[in-house]
């Protein structure tokens, strides 16, 4: 016991002597989710914002294609992001070159006459090199519009081919091809009326400003535990090894101070964030509703850094060890479901989540931050501490015995 | 000589270093086949209730069911309703009572009913999926009434069913491809297939990464040996401490070199010597950046603490896990904090290739100076 106060101390000392490399070791995790938010950010949001301008290129002069592309011209238009304008092919390099155009769509000559004979017609989007992601998604619709044009076809390929059987006179029957096209291409545009729509709102995800800050903080939780821990590993040389081992010192006396000083450290630390973020909420917890979280959280980090001392005692070596550490960070916060909802992931994987301890602790603290619950069962968390920690002595024991 | 003691050193360690040498190369080989087959496995949750118990209706999920990405389950309203609202599904969408019949008689309004979540991250897509079927259903029945009033019109006297003209509908539907797309960009000649390069994980992205990491931890020697205690018999050696250091140096770099080649070859399937001399000068890059943390950390313990830090960050700003396209639009200097990105571009970035130069004087400055 007084070896493990000795070496507590000592851990505290070495965090006070480093404390710039210390805040550093909490800010970086930050630094990481702000850049992969703003990233994603950016991504989602300004796809709404920004204007996707695409060239019509016409190069067949036929009235009806005239038609059909007007056509298209419309059906873009639907999307109010999208900005449409009918182009020759010379003015929309030149759009393309100077950074004006995302994309031009190139209709063939002869597309229409090809369209209505019912022979495979191609149609051609030339993408601009400086914006492929947008390239890509002109390219994504483009090819959505001519499913459904090309399934329309389809279908008046077969009205065309009754009508032709029938007493009806040549004219009638061009125009009433053209007709057609346009009718069916609307009725296909107009699928959105099939589908009566009715959303819901969950609880925890009411609103994602609350729903992800407490997220990222069980995230950050799990982190700095597993980052802490790392950071206090020392390099102790053989010869002073030995000479701890004849002063009466075990390894896990050592061990057990960098535990239980990177456990309060942790806990103190996202407690008080915890409370910080618990308050900004409008629902009112009891006290016992705080002890449920404080507890789950205290189980949250005491179990990762168990993992991680199993971790620091079966690998030998140092690099080993410091990669298959941060492969369990990601490991645990994926299985927890925290950031990307679990039911997505495959099936077989699926089946593995509920084990995780991360995944059992979230469910729990989503349910009773967010939908209120008052009550909560530590069994499953609880056996899974009493599993690390014997897992955790046993390996402890045999390395000692084998270091004798 | 001085291969001599570095073969001594080596062959304590051979099989970890390679181990670590070969590591990129296995790692990336090993995630992106494991990441094809997890995405291939991915799947949306999803109730049907079949309210209808007709045979269109059951014809119509039978085909939504071969639809890759959807686990679709068959329920009653009042279980899958429960299920959605304990996230367990995506969306749930209801099969109305009289689908067969309004469909029969060219009505398709509101025929399905579609419950989603603020949580159903996926919903748009299933929802285009699905209203797209259906809607095909309802276009072929609109021919099979267009066919109907023109037989009235022009008083045919050709036999009339429903079933048949559906049929021929879907018949043409699937055998010609009436109108297809193609792809290309401007100004570039090889008409690049679309789909390949919007993968989530690109195996250079990855290899990047773990080459980061490898080449960081390969390089502990600068910290390991200049700590060591024989350094101070530098002094009375013939050759300098300098000489040494960068004849392992290069020593290291020739080893390297050969696997990014011999990588490229298995990566790759066709050999394009810019792109290879894009991933050399990145190599160079990861052994430069290796030094300036090396020669300015005591620790081997912090130094395998930090560096793989830096590689994850390196990493995420390159693009590797997170597309940044978009991010280095609006703040174009930001592109060159990473030299992955331009790896990624296959583009040699000036900012980095002066880097290396600048890191390889400074180096050469610090070290000179150290047991002269």
């Amino acid at each position: 016991m007084k070896n493990f106060v000795f070496f507590t101390h000592q851990y505290l000392k070495q965090m006070k002597k480093k404390w710039w490399k210390l805040l550093l070791l909490f800010v970086f995790p930050l630094v990481i989710i702000a850049l992969s938010f703003m990233a994603l950010s950016s991504i989602f949001v300004q796809s709404e914002q920004q204007k996707l301008s695409i060239a019509i290129v016409n190069e067949d002069t036929s009235s009806e294609s005239q038609l059909l592309t007007q056509l298209i011209v419309t059906i873009l238009k639907e999307n109010t992001y999208i900005q449409a304008e009918l182009l020759s092919m010379e003015e929309a390099e030149e759009q393309i070159e100077q950074n004006d155009s995302t994309a031009a769509i190139v209709f063939p000559s002869h597309f229409a006459a090809d369209l209505y004979e019912g022979t495979s017609v191609k149609l051609h989007v030339l993408g601009n090199p400086q914006e492929k992601t947008q390239s890509m998604v002109v390219n994504e619709l483009v090819e959505t519009i001519a499913r459904y044009i090309a399934s329309a076809q389809a279908n008046i390929l077969t009205v065309y081919h009754y009508a032709k059987d029938t007493s009806i006179s040549p004219e009638e029957l061009e125009s009433l091809k053209l007709e057609l096209l346009m009718d069916f291409t609307f009725y296909t545009m107009g699928k959105r009326k099939i589908l009566r729509e009715y959303e819901w709102v969950l609880q925890p995800f009411e609103n994602p400003l609350h729903y992800y800050s407490i997220a990222i903080l069980f995230c950050l939780t799990i982190i700095w535990s597993i980052l802490l821990f790392v950071f206090l590993s020392k390099q102790t040389s053989k010869s002073l090894q030995m000479r701890l081992k004849l002063a009466g010192v075990a390894f896990w006396q050592e061990h057990a101070a960098r535990i239980f000083t990177t456990f309060m450290t942790v806990l103190i630390l996202s407690s008080v964030l915890f409370a910080i973020a618990l308050s900004q909420l409008d629902i009112q917890y009891y006290a016992l509703d705080y002890l449920r979280m404080f507890l789950f959280v205290s189980l949250l980090i005491l179990l990762t850094i168990v993992v991680c001392a199993i971790f620091d005692v079966i690998f030998h070596s140092d690099k080993v060890k410091l990669l298959m550490t941060f492969l369990l960070c990601v490991v645990l916060i994926a299985g927890s479901g925290a950031v990307f909802p679990t039911i997505y992931f495959p099936y077989s994987m699926q089946q593995l989540f509920p084990n995780f301890y991360t995944f059992d602790i979230w469910k729990w603290l989503t349910d009773l931050i967010f939908e209120e619950r008052n009550y909560a069962s530590y069994t499953k968390s609880g056996l899974m501490l009493a599993l690390a920690l014997t897992l955790y002595s046993g390996l402890v024991y045999v390395k000692g015995r084998w270091a004798r | 000589m001085f291969l001599f003691t570095r073969m001594l050193l080596l062959k304590k360690q051979l099989v970890p270093t390679l181990i670590w040498l070969l590591m990129p190369l296995i790692l990336t080989v090993v995630v992106v086949q494991w990441g094809n087959a997890a995405a291939r496995d991915a799947q949306i949750p999803i109730a049907i209730v079949d309210e209808d118990h007709s045979e269109l209706s059951r014809a119509f999920i039978q085909e939504l069911q071969q639809m890759d990405l959807l686990t679709i389950q068959l329920m009653g309203k009042q279980k899958a309703l429960y299920a959605l609202e304990k996230n367990q599904l995506d969306s749930v969408f209801i099969i109305k009572r009289n689908f067969e019949k309004e469909l029969r008689n060219n009505k398709r309004n509101q025929l399905i009913e579609a419950y989603s979540t603020n949580r159903s991250y996926f919903y748009f897509a299933v929802k285009e999926n699905i209203s797209s079927l259906a809607q095909r259903k309802a276009t072929q029945a609109k021919a099979a009434h267009e066919v109907k009033n023109l037989l009235n019109k022009y008083d045919s006297d050709i036999e009339w069913s429903f079933d048949e003209i559906v049929a021929q509908g879907q018949q043409r539907e699937e055998r010609y491809e009436l109108l297809t797309v193609d792809f290309s960009y401007y100004n570039e000649n090889e008409s690049s297939s679309p789909t390949e390069k919007t993968n989530l994980l690109t195996s250079w992205g990855i290899w990047a990464f773990f080459t980061l990491i490898s080449t960081f931890y390969l390089f502990d020697w600068v910290i390991k040996e200049s700590n060591h205690p024989v350094v101070v018999r530098w002094l009375q050696s013939k050759i300098s401490y300098i000489t040494y250091f960068f004849s392992t140096l290069a020593v290291y770099l020739l080893i390297m070199l050969v696997i990014d080649i011999l990588t490229y070859r298995i990566i790759e399937t066709q050999f394009i010597w810019s792109e290879v001399l894009v991933m050399l000068v990145f190599r160079l890059t990861c052994v430069a950046l290796a030094l300036f943390v090396a020669v300015h950390l005591k620790q081997v313990l912090s130094y395998y603490f930090i560096t793989p830090i830096l590689a994850l960050l390196l990493a995420l700003l390159g693009g590797v896990f997170i597309p940044m396209e978009r991010f280095f639009a609006k703040w174009p200097i930001m592109s060159e904090l990473s030299p992955v990105y331009a790896l990624l571009q296959w583009d040699v970035s000036l900012v980095w290739s002066v880097f290396i130069v600048l890191i390889c004087m400074y180096v050469y400055r610090k070290e000179s100076n150290r047991f002269a």
